[in-house]
C-alpha cells in the first residue's frame, strides 16, 4: 500500500513514519531507517518488535541474514504496511531455502563467521546497506569498489553494535559519528576482481539455485581435482587445505564458493557440465545371486546366494 | 402477490456543511494558516467534534511508503480523569498510529521532533475544558520547543471547549499574573484570542431541512419539512434546549427531532412527516426529557432480513 490516509483504519496500527525495503536491501538496514524515519534511537523498531512477541532473544545475537521465528517479521510488515515477503527478501530466506530445498535453511548453511561491515559511500548516497555485503568472503562494495568498514575511526569496533539503544541509527556507539563518514578507502582492483567472482557465484546460486545445482557442483570440483591431480586447494583465506565434502544438504555455501573461486571455474562451467551425476541407492538392497557357487554372495536357509549391499 | 416488508428505517450519517460548520472551521482554518492560538467555545452539541473530524480529514493527512508523513492538522481530545501531563503527550503519541513504549522524557523529545517531521501546521484540541493547568504548561512546553531549533517550526493552537452562560473558558486562567499564563497569553491572537461560535439561526434551520429533505427522500419520497422551520425553531430555542437564552439551535437537538420524527413517520408507513409527529418528538424532547421508563418487556426490535438460500 503506498500511502494510508487518516480515514484508514490502518493510520492507527502503523508506525508514524512507513519505510520498505529497497531493491537488494538488508533487512538490518530496514529496520535502522524505520528508526531514523521516526525519530527513534537505533534498536527501537526491532526491541518493540522483540517485546510485542514475547521473544526475549539477544538483539545482536538475532540474525537478520536468516531469520529465525523468534523475529517475528509479520508483526513488522503490519506496522509498516507492506507484504511480509518484502521484508523476507532483504534476507536470503527465501533463496537458501530453494537452495536448500528446506523451509528453514539453518543459518550455518550460509554462514562462515558473520562481522558487521559497512560501505561509508553507500550510506552517504543512500542510507544503504546491501544485503551482499554481509555475505561471507565479502570485504569490498561492488558498487564503489571501496573497502568495507567494520570499525569507526574512533577504534571501536561495529561487532554486535548494529543495534545501540543510546545512539542514532547508523552512528558508532561511541563517539556517534555517522557511519557514512567512516573512513573510504579504495580497494585492491584484484580484489574487487576476485568478489566479482565470488558474487557471481552466489548470484548463480541464488537465482538458479537447486539442490541438484549443489550436487552437480560438488561433483564438478572432484572431477576438476581429479583432472588436475590435486588433493588441496588453496582456500580464499590463503590456507592451503584438504578438500572434503559431505552430502550437498549439509554444504555450507559459502565454502563451496569459497573451494568453486579458488579452483577458478566459472558457473558457465557448471552450466556446461553434462556427465551424470553421481549416484547411489538410498536404501539397503538385496541382491540374488542365481549361481549356487558365486564367491560373492552368502547362502541362505533356502539356498539362494545373497549379498546385502549399500 | 405479497406484501414485501419495508426495509428498517435508516439514518444516514452525513456530514452537513452548515452555517455554524462554515462559521467554526473558518476559525480553525484561521488559525492554521495562520499559525494563531485561540479558545473556540461552543455550546454542547454544536458539532464542534464533526466538524474538527471533517477538517482533520479534508487536511490531506497521509503515510506514504517512502518514510514521509504528513499530518497538517493534529487534532485530539484531551484526556479524561487524569491531571497528568504525560496523559496528554499519550493522547499526542497515539493520533501518530503504533508507537514503541517509550519513557516520559524521551516521548516528550520525540513528540516535539515527530511533530515538526510530520509538518504539524496546527494543534486541535477537542474538550478542551477538560485540560489541567499542568497539561496546559506541558502545551506551552512542546510548541515552545517547535518554533525552537533546530525544527522552527510556528504552529496554530486551537483550544475547542464546550461552554454554556457567559463564561468563557480558560478566559480567567490565561489572565492570572503568573508569568507562564501571561507567556501563554501573550502567544494567543491579537484579534480573536476567544471566539464563541453561534448555533443555526432560523434561516440556517431553513437551510438544513431542505437538505435533509434530499437525503430522505429515498425513503419519504413525498418529505416536505422545510414548511416546518418556524415551530422546529420555536420548538428547540424553548428553554428547556436553550438554557443560556442564545435564540440559536444546536445541531445535536435539531437532527434528534428530526430523525425521531421521520422514524416515526416511516414505520407508520407515510410518506412525509405531520405537525403530529413532529409535535409528539418536540414534546418528548422538552417537556418529557426526563421522564423514567419503566422497563418491563422486551424492546420489539425489528428481526434481521433473512433470505431463502438454494
Amino acid at each position: 500500500m503506498d500511502s494510508i490516509g487518516i480515514t484508514d483504519p490502518l493510520w492507527l496500527t502503523t508506525f508514524p513514519h512507513r519505510v520498505a525495503p529497497r531493491p537488494e536491501e538488508w533487512l538490518a538496514g530496514v529496520i535502522l531507517r524505520c528508526d531514523e524515519a521516526n525519530c527513534w534511537n537505533s534498536g527501537t523498531t526491532i526491541t518493540h518488535l522483540m517485546r510485542t512477541a514475547g521473544t526475549d532473544a539477544d538483539l545482536e545475537q538475532m540474525n537478520l541474514v536468516l531469520p529465525t521465528s523468534s523475529l517475528p517479521l509479520a508483526l513488522l510488515a503490519g506496522w509498516l504496511a507492506v507484504p511480509e515477503s518484502a521484508l523476507i527478501s532483504s534476507t536470503y530466506q527465501f533463496e537458501l531455502a530453494r537452495l536448500y530445498d528446506v523451509p528453514h535453511p539453518h543459518t550455518q548453511l550460509l554462514d562462515m563467521g558473520f562481522s558487521l561491515h559497512v560501505c561509508p559511500l553507500c550510506l552517504d548516497e543512500a542510507q544503504m546497506l546491501r544485503r551482499s555485503l554481509v555475505l561471507p568472503h565479502i570485504r569490498c562494495c561492488p558498487i564503489h569498489h571501496a573497502y568495507l568498514q567494520s570499525s569507526c575511526p574512533c577504534g571501536r569496533s561495529l561487532w554486535r553494535r548494529l543495534f545501540s539503544s543510546q545512539t542514532q541509527p547508523f552512528t558508532c556507539h561511541k563517539c556517534g559519528l555517522a557511519w557514512a563518514k567512516f573512513a573510504r578507502q579504495e580497494a585492491d582492483p584484484k580484489r574487487v576482481a576476485l568478489e566479482q567472482n565470488i558474487l557471481t557465484w552466489y548470484s548463480f546460486f541464488f537465482s538458479k539455485g537447486s539442490r541438484m545445482l549443489l550436487a552437480r557442483a560438488l561433483q564438478l570440483i572432484g572431477r576438476t581435482m581429479e583432472e588436475r591431480k590435486i588433493t588441496t586447494v588453496k582456500h580464499l583465506n590463503g590456507r592451503s587445505l584438504r578438500v572434503t565434502f559431505s552430502s550437498p544438504e549439509k554444504t555450507t555455501l559459502a565454502r563451496l564458493v569459497d573451494v568453486l573461486v579458488s579452483l577458478k571455474l566459472s558457473p558457465e562451467d557448471l552450466e556446461a557440465d553434462e556427465s551424470p551425476l553421481l549416484w547411489r541407492p538410498l536404501n539397503w538392497q538385496t541382491f540374488y545371486c542365481p549361481i549356487p557357487t558365486c564367491p560373492y554372495t552368502r547362502p541362505d536357509e533356502a539356498g539362494t546366494r545373497r549379498e546385502v549391499v549399500k | 402477490m405479497t406484501d414485501t416488508p419495508r426495509a428498517p428505517f435508516t439514518v444516514q450519517k452525513v456530514f452537513l456543511e452548515t452555517a455554524f460548520e462554515q462559521r467554526f472551521q473558518g476559525i480553525l482554518r484561521h488559525a492554521w494558516q495562520n499559525r494563531s492560538w485561540h479558545v473556540i467555545a461552543a455550546a454542547p452539541g454544536s458539532g464542534k467534534s464533526l466538524g474538527i473530524q471533517d477538517l482533520v480529514i479534508r487536511s490531506g493527512a497521509q503515510k506514504n511508503i517512502q518514510g514521509i508523513s504528513y499530518l497538517p492538522v493534529l487534532a485530539i481530545r484531551a484526556p479524561k480523569n487524569t491531571a497528568r501531563e504525560q496523559a496528554l503527550g499519550m493522547a499526542f503519541s497515539a493520533a501518530f498510529g503504533a508507537i514503541p513504549s517509550m519513557v516520559w522524557h524521551a516521548r516528550r523529545i520525540w513528540l516535539a521532533a515527530v511533530m515538526a517531521k510530520v509538518q504539524v501546521e496546527c494543534i486541535i484540541i477537542d474538550d478542551a475544558q477538560d485540560l489541567t493547568l499542568s497539561q496546559l504548561a506541558f502545551l506551552k512546553e512542546l510548541t515552545d520547543n517547535l518554533a525552537a531549533p533546530p525544527h522552527g517550526r510556528q504552529v496554530g493552537l486551537c483550544l475547542v471547549a464546550a461552554h454554556s452562560g457567559n463564561v468563557v473558558p480558560f478566559k480567567e486562567t490565561f489572565a492570572n499574573p503568573e508569568i507562564l499564563w501571561r507567556q501563554f497569553r501573550r502567544r494567543m491572537d491579537t484579534e480573536r484570542p476567544y471566539c464563541v461560535v453561534l448555533g443555526q439561526t432560523e434561516e440556517e434551520v431553513r437551510h438544513i431541512l431542505t437538505t435533509c429533505e434530499e437525503i430522505y427522500r429515498p425513503q419519504l419520497p413525498h418529505l416536505q419539512l422545510d414548511r416546518w422551520t418556524k415551530p422546529i425553531f420555536t420548538w428547540l430555542t424553548h428553554s428547556v434546549l436553550d438554557p443560556d437564552a442564545t435564540g440559536r439551535v444546536t445541531m445535536d437537538h435539531l437532527m434528534r427531532l428530526l430523525t425521531s420524527a421521520l422514524r416515526r413517520a416511516y414505520e407508520q408507513g407515510t410518506s412525509d412527516v405531520d405537525a403530529a409527529c413532529l409535535e409528539a418528538v418536540a414534546e418528548l424532547m422538552i417537556l418529557r426529557r426526563d421522564e423514567v421508563t419503566q422497563i418491563d418487556e422486551i424492546l420489539s426490535a425489528p428481526p434481521p432480513p433473512t433470505q431463502e438460500v438454494g
